[in-house]
């Protein structure tokens, strides 16, 4: 017991706090955990494997079980081989909240403030590592989709669509974009409220569930309202053909950052102004 | 070394933390104490700049805490055992808190073998026991080589061997020049620990003294006399003894007075003694007596 505390003396000049550092650290605490490959994985394989399972269907190789569905819905292709991306958004919004709320349930998070006194580097970090993390997957995933989803049309002498065309390409990025922006507002989210359960159901309910229900709900006279709710505003960029009551190109895009940058603005403002 | 200026916390009506001032010194093993719920841990928390104060401030070494560009070398803190993830390996966690100030592996794996966690730190640290637990708290305090070491209970959890190793560790801190600032509700934990001794209750400081000040004036001061003549003795003892009380038995309780010393003047003037007795009021009565208007939780008293 006598042996010095000091056992490999820490040079105080070495040891100082950076942002690159905060990044990295928060990098290790991601990759560290098994479910941040889970999550990634699973969405990877559900995006494509649904893409083309909705192939399939279109075709007519796995038949309806329902009565009188022997005539299959005749959707554009692009449509057809993005019929997973909805799991990914779901997926995915749920790791950011759990990326960003997770250490608020183990008490983690003020081991973490104690070393990033300063506080926001921790949430810039976050994101940053999140979107690392995300945007490679979510852009594989459409890619994936897309390519086996359009074989299988393909071999059944369906129309497909070559990845060379316009629209093709502005959903593939498209969403790609919204399943990133929507685990960024997960994070924002999760930060924000501190709780996993709350937070979860804030995104899934709230801004995917909620839009789709209002505008069903609400008369025609609300459409110029709702087109600004995020799942809304992403349509301009996540589906071929976009419904003229929706917002443009540059419009969507425009609010749904406007959304994502809203979260994390209320996230920060509460993480530097909150007792932790 | 930490400077706490008229420091003040209030949550909604509640008045945690209630104008409180004390400086913790390097070189010496500093013991706050108080019952539960006296405010140790939300001082605690206000000096990491975790909590913000409703009035006042703290100084770290000098600074304020949230502004230092390299923290972890200035002050390492165990403020709660489960602080951690649970599906996270002990290194890991140890990792990617070293990361954010450049802290290498080699230093988490050091680590790690002082605190006796070597063999289990690629296990995740959920199946970890309370003691455990403490021990990767403490791991967590140390990874920076800090000039100050704070630790909030730290003995909680610790099975005997344990708390014979953290009262050497900490001793050993000290004796290297550290500042070491720690918290228990427990005196007789302090008394073997604290050089000095700060003493909290309902937010307040109740005493800010070094532990042998204090023993001195607890706990060997008051001694017991049964003497047939009580008046002689009192004008004897009168200009030395602070306090005179006769009990319903007759007999005389001096304070202020060693009982040699009595014993010596006694004996000088002629007065038989009977009985000459130290009261050794125990640190843990001491700490009771002074504790005991701001006490939160009150156990009822027993019916019989």
């Amino acid at each position: 017991m006598s042996e010095s505390i000091v056992l490999s003396p820490v040079s105080r000049d070495a040891t100082r706090l950076t942002f690159m550092r905060v990044v990295r650290s928060e990098f290790l605490k991601l990759r560290s955990l098994r479910s941040t490959w889970i999550m990634l994985s699973s969405m990877l394989v559900l995006f494509i494997a649904f893409g083309a399972i909705a192939a399939l269907a279109t075709t007519g190789q796995i038949e309806g079980t329902r009565a009188g569905s022997a005539q299959p819905v005749q959707l554009d292709p692009v449509t057809t081989v993005m019929a997973g991306a909805g799991f990914a958004v779901l997926i995915m919004s749920v790791f950011g909240v759990l990326s960003g709320a997770r250490e608020y349930g183990s008490g983690m998070i003020r081991t973490t403030l104690t070393f990033v006194p300063k506080r926001l580097p921790v949430l810039w970090a976050k994101v940053l590592v999140l979107i690392a993390l995300v945007v490679p997957v979510a852009v594989l995933a459409s890619l994936g989709a897309f390519y086996l989803g359009m074989a299988v049309l393909s071999a059944a002498g369906s129309d497909t669509v070559s990845i060379s065309d316009p629209d093709a390409q502005r959903v593939l990025i498209g969403n790609s974009v919204y399943i990133t922006g929507l685990a960024v507002i997960g994070l924002g989210l999760g930060m924000a409220m501190r709780s996993m359960p709350g937070a979860i159901a804030t995104v899934i309910g709230g801004v995917l569930i909620l839009p789709a229900l209002l505008t069903a709900l609400l008369p025609e006279s609300w459409r110029s309202v709702l087109k600004y709710l995020p799942s809304n505003s992403a349509a301009a960029f996540t589906e071929m053909n976009v419904r003229a009551d929706m917002l443009g190109l540059g419009a969507g895009i425009a609010v749904f950052a406007a959304w994502v940058l809203l979260s994390l603005a209320v996230a920060a403002v509460l993480l530097n102004q909150r007792d932790a | 070394m930490i400077e706490v200026h008229n420091l003040t916390k209030q949550y909604g009506q509640v008045t945690a933390v209630d104008d409180i001032s004390f400086t913790v010194e390097p070189g010496l093993v500093t013991g706050f104490l108080g019952p539960n719920g006296a405010g140790k841990s939300t001082t605690m928390r206000m000096i990491l700049g975790l909590d913000r104060p409703t009035a006042g401030s703290v100084l770290v070494n000098g600074s304020p805490y949230r502004s230092m560009p390299s923290p972890v070398t200035q002050i390492g803190a165990l403020l709660e055992a489960k602080g951690f993830d649970k599906a996270r390996s002990a290194r890991n966690h140890l990792l990617a808190l070293a990361a954010t100030s450049g802290i290498s592996a080699i230093r988490v794996d050091a680590v790690l073998e002082l605190v006796g966690l070597a063999e289990v730190a690629r296990q995740k640290a959920g199946g970890f026991s309370l003691g455990m637990g403490q021990r990767l708290g403490i791991a967590v305090a140390l990874l920076g080589d800090p000039a100050i070491v704070m630790l909030d209970e730290p003995v909680n959890g610790l099975d005997p061997d344990g708390v014979l190793w953290i009262r050497r560790l900490l001793r050993q801190l000290a004796d290297e020049g550290r500042t070491v600032f720690l918290s228990s509700h427990l005196m007789t934990e302090m008394e073997l620990i604290a050089d000095e001794l700060i003493i909290i209750g309902r937010g307040r400081i109740l005493a800010d003294t070094s532990m042998t000040d204090f023993i001195d004036s607890w706990s060997t001061t008051r001694v017991r006399v049964v003497t047939p003549d009580v008046a002689a003795l009192q004008g004897v003892l009168a200009s030395r003894a602070s306090d005179f009380e006769i009990l319903d038995s007759g007999a005389l309780v001096i304070t202020g007075v060693q009982a040699d010393e009595i014993g010596q003047a006694a004996f000088g003037a002629g007065i038989v003694l009977h009985e000459l007795t130290p009261l050794s009021v125990s640190l843990e009565e001491a700490f009771m007596e002074l504790t005991r208007d701001s006490v939160q939780f009150h156990t009822g008293e027993a019916v019989a």
